[in-house]
């Protein structure tokens, strides 16, 4: 492969970079917060809701942590793929809705990734020692403000590399579009290759993808020396 | 007679199936220091955190200036017991400092945040505590580059920043070295001369002595003794001398 045909390929698929960058960050967009909110919840168990009245808190509870519970549980226990092409195909064959490729995709995707992230943050969550809430408490912090102010910031430098490792595997996962045939990176590179009769493309898909987690990687790095403490 | 501070009456508390407090009764009058002594597991803490809403009571009362946090057991709505134990303060034997963030801002961010007050002013008033405790070079420093005194030294002046009108230190000098225990007593000593309303739970023998006002002494998980300190240490009854002698 001379540095020619390189640059031409290059090219040619960097039309498809869009796609891969709009639904990466569309995904980080929607799957954090509510990963986050989702992480919150299953983190406080049994003292999410706190009316007066104890049966009432105990059933409500219980409801809500079993139903994230079951999301997270279909979100991380079936193929990203499958999930994809039930939101575009199964919806428009059961006349629930008809979505367009992209939109499709988006949507799964950050539902899916949220379940992840709600994973990751309630992890975080827990590291965060007993001792930080009581002094938080008897400073008087409310729960919202202590989560805000006491709580994420701690937990957010924990979450740290495990969040860097999900955005490295959403990079290469953006490829698994290509099922719905919208044209990016692994879509324009399968039809250089069957035009060309050469692999050369492929290669060239693979250098976009090492450039993307490269970034991603000293993005994090610097996030993790910014909130080092 | 000064003004009642607290005023516990018949405070009971179990963890499950185990006892860790039996009808508990005390009271505490303004600008007094009460030290709480006594071998481990016998509920000092536990006592402690009940006071300032970390524990709940399983039953009897608890009044705080008056005004009650909770009547045989059951307690006032949530926003109603943070608002009564604002008034006090409290200081942990594992420091608690908030980590992700400097000394100025640990004592800064519950006033600001919490009470809404103005920063220039907190920063202001951050100086004058942090040089009150020894440690104006340090207010830019992270909680981990400080030594375990300093730290300490850092929550008491934290727990200043909220005005209290009460301290409570539950073992406060339990995880420091002899050095550093002496440089966060001598604080608390000032504190308690300035007529400071304090309750220390803490195993200094010779700092109870000398600084507290009253010493509870508590033992089997209620109050055995409740009592200045020249009557609790020149005529010891039999457990308290059992203690005593046992420590020192």
């Amino acid at each position: 492969m001379n540095l020619f045909t390189f640059l031409d390929l290059a090219r040619q698929l960097s039309y498809g970079v869009q796609y891969t960058l709009e639904l990466f960050f569309i995904t980080l967009i929607f799957g954090l917060p509510l990963g986050l909110i989702l992480g919150l919840i299953r983190n406080a168990g049994k003292n999410l809701v706190n009316t007066h009245i104890k049966i009432l808190d105990d059933v409500l509870n219980t409801v809500i942590s079993a139903v994230v519970g079951f999301y997270v549980w279909i979100m991380r226990g079936t193929p990203l793929l499958l999930q994809m092409v039930f939101v575009y195909f199964g919806l428009a064959v059961m006349q629930v809705a008809a979505l367009d490729p992209f939109p499709a995709a988006c949507v799964t995707f950050a539902l899916n990734y949220a379940a992840y992230f709600c994973e990751i943050f309630r992890g975080g969550l827990l590291s965060v020692e007993k001792g930080q809430h009581e002094a938080a408490s008897v400073l008087g912090f409310t729960p919202f403000k202590k989560t805000i102010h006491i709580i994420i910031p701690q937990m957010f430098r924990v979450c740290l590399p495990t969040l860097a490792n999900e955005c490295i595997t959403l990079v290469k996962d953006t490829s698994l579009i290509y099922a719905l045939s919208i044209t990016e990176i692994l879509t324009l590179a399968t039809d250089a290759v069957r035009r060309t009769t050469s692999p050369a493309a492929y290669v060239v898909a693979a250098v976009f993808y090492l450039i993307f987690t490269f970034l991603i990687t000293q993005f994090f790095k610097y996030l993790e020396k910014k909130f080092s403490f | 007679m000064n003004k009642t501070m607290i005023q516990v009456a018949g405070l009971c508390k179990h963890f499950g199936d185990v006892e860790v407090l039996r009808n508990v009764s005390f009271t505490v009058s303004k600008g007094e220091t009460i030290a709480v002594i006594g071998p481990s597991g016998s509920g000092k803490s536990t006592m402690l955190r009940c006071l300032i809403n970390l524990e709940k009571s399983d039953n009897g009362t608890i009044d705080i200036e008056g005004k009650t946090l909770c009547k045989d057991g059951i307690y006032q709505s949530k926003k109603a017991c943070r608002s009564i134990c604002a008034k006090m303060g409290m200081v942990f034997q594992n420091f608690n400092l908030f980590p992700h963030i400097s000394v100025i801002n640990n004592l800064i961010y519950a006033p600001h945040f919490v009470k809404r007050q103005d920063k220039k002013e907190l920063i202001v008033k951050a100086h004058e505590i942090l040089a009150k405790v020894g440690l104006s070079d340090k207010e830019n420093a992270m909680p981990n580059e400080l030594s375990g005194g300093q730290k300490q030294r850092v929550a008491i002046a934290r727990a200043l920043m909220m005005n209290p009108d009460m301290l409570l230190f539950d073992e406060p000098t339990s995880s420091l070295d002899p050095q550093l225990t002496g440089e966060v007593l001598a604080v608390m000593k000032e504190l308690a001369m300035e007529k400071m309303t304090m309750i220390i739970v803490t195993h200094e023998m010779a700092f109870a002595r000398e600084v507290a006002d009253r010493i509870l002494f508590m033992g089997e998980n209620s109050i055995l003794a409740d009592d200045v300190p020249e009557k609790i240490f020149q005529n010891p009854n039999e457990k308290i001398a059992g203690f005593i002698n046992s420590i020192i």
